[in-house]
């Protein structure tokens, strides 16, 4: 009974605490829509789940945060592991950590991700990003995989993404890199790679920024969209959302037109 | 004003009795009862024989309707009393030294408009100078202060009838663009002029320039006008915030303009705003389109709007079982807490 009555209080503590508005429970597994740093419409914003290729934003804070982006990296056996998308990284060829990085937001190249993270921790990366999760406050959210395939024990939330991607906006590499609709990044002998952005917003959607996509089977489609009109922002986290585009275009719509 | 008066008088006085042949330097030194020392520099004055001032000096005097009432004169002591049509007094009482070459003196004022007030003065010789060269010198420099003045007045009038322009324009421009934020203040005060802050905005706007409040009010009913049109709408994108601020909803603008759309065809505003009304051109133009599908035509934009749109509205029950899956599976992890 007592057991009970916790478990109730717990509950209903929660919802108090997350008293907004969900107009759209059916668009996603969760999602979270602010604007100008204020939440307007969340839907099980608190709820678990994989984050797919949106870990590659805490990979990228990490190194960003350290820098050395001019720094030559060599591409080791790693890369064979990844899956998903990759844009053909070889072991041993060489790459300034910039490049890898602009592959890793651009791309969201696997392989590229992989090398990265492999140069800046090595095996423990993953501890890395566990840690500088823990210091942003991101309480429901645990890494296990740098560039975010599929693992168990893996999962974070709408509300902790949000602050991560709060967090890289501080960033205006970052911003500049999510930004671009295609890039070019050339290993120091001079093979090139071009790469075409994953977000189908940019170049269709007015004042669109970024920031992330992601998709795993386990997953689902997800992406965290940004988008600047007349100095409003609006930042929008799906999670396992099947209409991602349409979803985050009428949510982004409907934010802006929002009465503020 | 009378200030400047009666400082004029206390400066004047001493020198009446003295004035004649060559120019006297004096250096006269005023202060106030709370005035801190020093706050009034030493001023030098050179009086002298000069008919024209002397003339300028009793013209000043006579406009001020003042009227020496009693004036007495004892040795070095003078002691002048006047009152002027305002019903203010004032009391002078001045005293030299043996030898002329300093004195002291005390201006009280008796003022309702003013209130009361004492006035010291201390002066003392300096040394000789032409009363006239330093008139013409003083005159001189007064006129190019005042032309200074009247030219500093004119670039700031021009100024002032720039910025008003300017900010005529841009709520002009507001309007013609249907950008809410160009109207600045008068946007965003429109619903809220009860406001303090916008209300002390608004009246000093008023005050600094009411051409610029006509204009801009003017311009913003001009534009709610046009938010309350199809055309309007889409430029103001909708915004809920511009509909309050023009006293209406979104809600009813849509209910008055989507049958109309719907009769005219304007597929950019049915996209947008009315999915009832659109959805049977949707059936026929929008189904399978991926968002990132290249497909160009006429109906290309009202896909892209009614598709975004219609993806947030409840879809019909069978495709929503993935959520109800997500929501079986948590009452699942609950009973299990319960131990079931």
């Amino acid at each position: 009974m007592v057991r009970l009555a916790l478990v109730l209080a717990a509950w209903l503590a929660g919802g108090a605490a997350h008293a907004v508005d969900d107009p759209y429970p059916w668009i996603a597994a969760a999602y979270l829509v602010k604007r100008d740093g204020v939440v307007l419409w969340a839907g099980q914003p608190d709820a678990k789940l994989p984050p797919a290729s949106l870990a590659k934003l805490m990979t990228a804070l990490i190194a960003l945060e350290r820098g050395k982006l001019d720094e030559p990296v060599t591409v080791g056996r790693g890369v064979l592991q990844a899956t998903g998308t990759r844009i053909g990284l070889k072991p041993g060829e060489k790459l300034s950590a910039g490049d890898l990085l602009t592959a890793t937001v651009v791309r969201s190249a696997n392989d590229a991700c992989r090398a990265l993270a492999d140069h800046i921790g090595g095996k423990s990366f993953v501890r890395t990003m566990n840690q500088r999760a823990a210091v942003l406050g991101l309480t429901s959210t645990r890494f296990a995989d740098p560039c975010g395939h599929d693992r168990d024990g893996q999962y974070t939330t709408a509300t902790d993404l949000t602050l991560l991607a709060e967090q890289v906006m501080r960033h205006d590499e970052y911003l500049r890199l999510a930004r671009l609709e295609r890039a070019t990044i050339r290993t120091l002998d001079g093979r090139s790679f071009a790469l075409r952005n994953t977000n189908a917003l940019l170049g269709r959607y007015p004042g669109v920024i970024g920031l992330k996509t992601g998709y795993t089977e386990g997953a689902g489609n997800c992406l965290v969209a940004l988008a600047e009109r007349d100095g409003v922002r609006v930042l929008a986290v799906l999670l396992n959302a099947p209409n991602r585009w349409w979803n985050a275009v009428g949510l982004l719509d409907r934010a802006f037109a929002a009465a503020r | 004003m009378r200030m400047r008066f009666f400082a004029t008088v206390l400066v004047a006085l001493p020198f009446a009795a003295v004035a004649q042949g060559s120019g006297e330097l004096w250096e006269i030194t005023m202060s106030m009862p709370g005035m801190p020392a020093g706050m009034m520099p030493a001023q030098r004055v050179c009086q002298g024989d000069d008919p024209e001032r002397a003339a300028q000096q009793q013209k000043g005097r006579d406009k001020k309707d003042c009227k020496v009432t009693d004036r007495k004169q004892s040795g070095n002591r003078t002691t002048v009393s006047m009152s002027c049509s305002d019903g203010s007094t004032m009391v002078i009482d001045q005293q030299f030294n043996a030898a002329r070459t300093e004195f002291k003196s005390t201006m009280s004022l008796k003022s309702k408009k003013d209130g009361d007030m004492t006035m010291t003065q201390t002066g003392r010789k300096v040394g000789t100078c032409d009363a006239v060269a330093t008139r013409k010198e003083r005159d001189a420099h007064m006129d190019k202060i005042n032309k200074d003045m009247a030219a500093m007045q004119a670039a700031g009038a021009a100024e002032q009838k720039k910025f008003a322009d300017r900010q005529i324009k841009q709520c002009a421009d507001a309007a013609t663009n249907m950008d809410w934020r160009g109207f600045g203040v008068y946007g965003q005060c429109r619903a809220n002029k009860t406001d303090p802050n916008c209300k002390s905005s608004l009246d000093a706007f008023d005050k600094m320039s009411p051409e610029i409040a006509k204009s801009c009010n003017a311009r913003v009913v001009e534009y709610c006008k046009r938010f309350q049109t199809q055309e309007g709408f889409l430029k103001a994108r909708g915004d809920e915030t511009i509909a309050q601020a023009c006293g209406v909803t979104t809600a009813s603008i849509k209910a008055a303009e989507c049958p109309k759309a719907a009769k005219t065809e304007a597929l950019s505003f049915l996209g947008r705003y009315c999915l009832a009304e659109a959805k049977p051109i949707a059936q026929q133009n929008c189904v399978g389109r991926d968002y990132t599908s290249k497909m160009g035509g006429k109906y290309n934009d009202f896909c892209t709007a009614y598709l975004a749109q219609a993806s947030l509205e409840k879809p019909p029950a069978s495709t929503t079982d993935q959520v109800k899956q997500g929501v079986s599976k948590g009452m699942d992890k609950l009973k299990g807490l319960f131990g079931r």
